[in-house]
């Protein structure tokens, strides 16, 4: 088991998220950086769709109750073993009652820990995410709290501790230039052609900052107003992670993966699945700014996504069989 | 010394053979397997080391880090013999994405021997590690 002596700032169970439920209400949920997530599986030699925890800003202190193979991932949060320093997206052994403990990251927003075995939280509807907006999936349905103690699958260990190289990996694409707007490709949606060309251009070329009132919900951007030419009621309809809404007041919000299934503000674009993480990991005040790309690019950048995780997937069986490999 | 492994040239096996033939003072293995075969030049500490100190060598190939690659703008680098703890990773060695930590087995103070960014063999002497 993994004992909660800290839970940080919010802190919940997550997994690849709640597929096939849309139609029923039910919104996907899952980690916001789903590649941190996968890579964090895989290290520790879980299948890719196991349930970790998701940090938001650091500040979780826990103590693993028996030994067991951990890996972080995501946001480098200056991760400490009983007090000894770990690099960022590292996998190695934790001994019974050791503590693993984070401080705030200095980069990104969002770290993952995996444990080998995965959080054997109980499933709902298929998946064991929280689901933070309903109150069901994870942990009791809710962010983690100081007390509570979470259940592991196997337990393994590894021979020897590993890391990615998340900079040359591409994985952490923000760490050298963390003052740079994070570009984020987008496919227009239906309403993109009730705005003329000068909102258009406004929106592809204005460097929005991240509202302090984002959330797992949606990430609210602030700038230059965007208005329709013509301005159209509509009836609610389905949404995605990814959605750009633009409410009446002219500010876009982005759905992420807590995002209800329906919506009925105007729609943008839809930012491409594998973008949504580095919007994910852009801290509160950061700057986005937007690109349009075209469905056979989205797609392409979708392969990309496959083949980085495959590339993970062999560096990660490489480790083990140089290590000796995660041992029963 | 006799193996039953359906392939010689796993690198693990290639790598406890490695560090068998170092450990002994062997300094060349040759792996034959069918029509295939691969000549090692092993790295051996030039004669013996002195009480008080050891050679720290790498267990693995890669290119030889000092500090971790992704922290390397957060970290300064020391200059002159830098003191390690035990089971401290002194340095870190990347191959392919793979960025594996070099323990130290004791602690002390230890002089660095190879320019980082060098990319190392398996049995390169990496520090000098002199320990009290």
């Amino acid at each position: 088991m993994i004992e909660i002596i800290r839970p940080g700032p919010l802190s919940s169970v997550q997994d690849a998220g709640r597929a096939g439920y849309r139609h029923l209400g039910v919104g996907v949920a899952g980690a916001m950086d789903d590649l941190a997530i996968v890579a964090a599986n895989l290290m520790v030699g879980n299948d890719e769709c196991a349930a970790a925890i998701e940090v938001t800003l650091g500040g979780i202190e826990l103590r693993f109750t028996r030994a067991c193979a951990f890996a972080i991932t995501g946001a480098d949060a200056g991760f400490t073993l009983d007090g000894e320093p770990l690099p960022g997206w590292w996998a190695a052994t934790a001994r019974e009652g050791q503590v693993l403990k984070a401080a705030a990251p200095r980069f990104g927003l969002r770290s993952y820990i995996a444990v080998s075995g995965g959080i054997a939280a109980e499933p709902v509807l298929g998946a064991r995410a929280t689901d933070l907006k309903a109150g069901f999936g994870g942990f009791s349905g809710r962010t983690l709290a100081a007390g509570d103690c979470l259940p592991l699958g196997e337990a393994r260990v590894l021979a020897r501790p590993f890391g990615l190289a998340a900079g040359k990996l591409g994985l952490m694409p923000r760490h050298a230039d963390a003052e740079a707007a994070t570009v984020l490709r987008m496919v227009p949606a239906a309403e993109w052609d009730d705005h003329d060309g000068d909102m258009q251009s406004l929106f592809l070329s204005t460097e929005w900052k991240v509202d302090p009132a984002s959330n797992r919900v949606g990430i609210r951007l602030t700038g230059p107003q965007i208005r329709p030419v013509r301005p159209r009621e509509l009836l609610s309809h389905g949404i995605l992670p990814g959605t750009v809404q633009l409410p009446p007041s002219g500010a876009p919000i982005v759905q992420m993966h807590d995002a209800n299934t329906v919506g009925g503000y105007p729609k943008l674009g839809v930012v491409i699945a594998p973008d949504l993480r580095l919007l994910a990991q852009t801290r509160l005040g950061g700057r986005v700014r937007f690109v349009r790309v075209s469905r056979e690019e989205a797609l392409e950048a979708l392969r990309e996504r496959q083949r980085q995780v495959e590339r993970i997937r062999v560096l990660c069986e490489m480790a083990r069989s140089l290590s000796g490999g995660p041992a029963a | 010394m006799s193996t039953s492994a359906s392939n010689v040239f796993d690198p693990a096996l290639i790598a406890v053979l490695s560090r068998h033939a170092a450990a002994c003072g062997i300094g060349k293995l040759v792996v034959r397997q069918g029509d295939f075969l691969v000549e090692m030049d092993v790295a051996v500490p030039n004669g013996p080391v002195p009480e008080g100190r050891t050679g720290l060598a790498a267990d693995c190939a890669g290119i030889l880090h000092w500090r971790h690659p992704d922290r390397a703008d957060e970290e300064t680098e020391e200059d002159g013999p830098v003191r390690v703890k035990a089971g401290e990773a002194f340095a870190y060695l990347e191959a392919g994405g793979l960025v594996l930590p070099q323990n130290a087995p004791a602690a002390g103070r230890g002089e660095r021997l190879v320019p980082a960014g060098t990319l190392v063999g398996y049995g390169t002497l990496l520090m000098d590690l002199r320990t009290p």
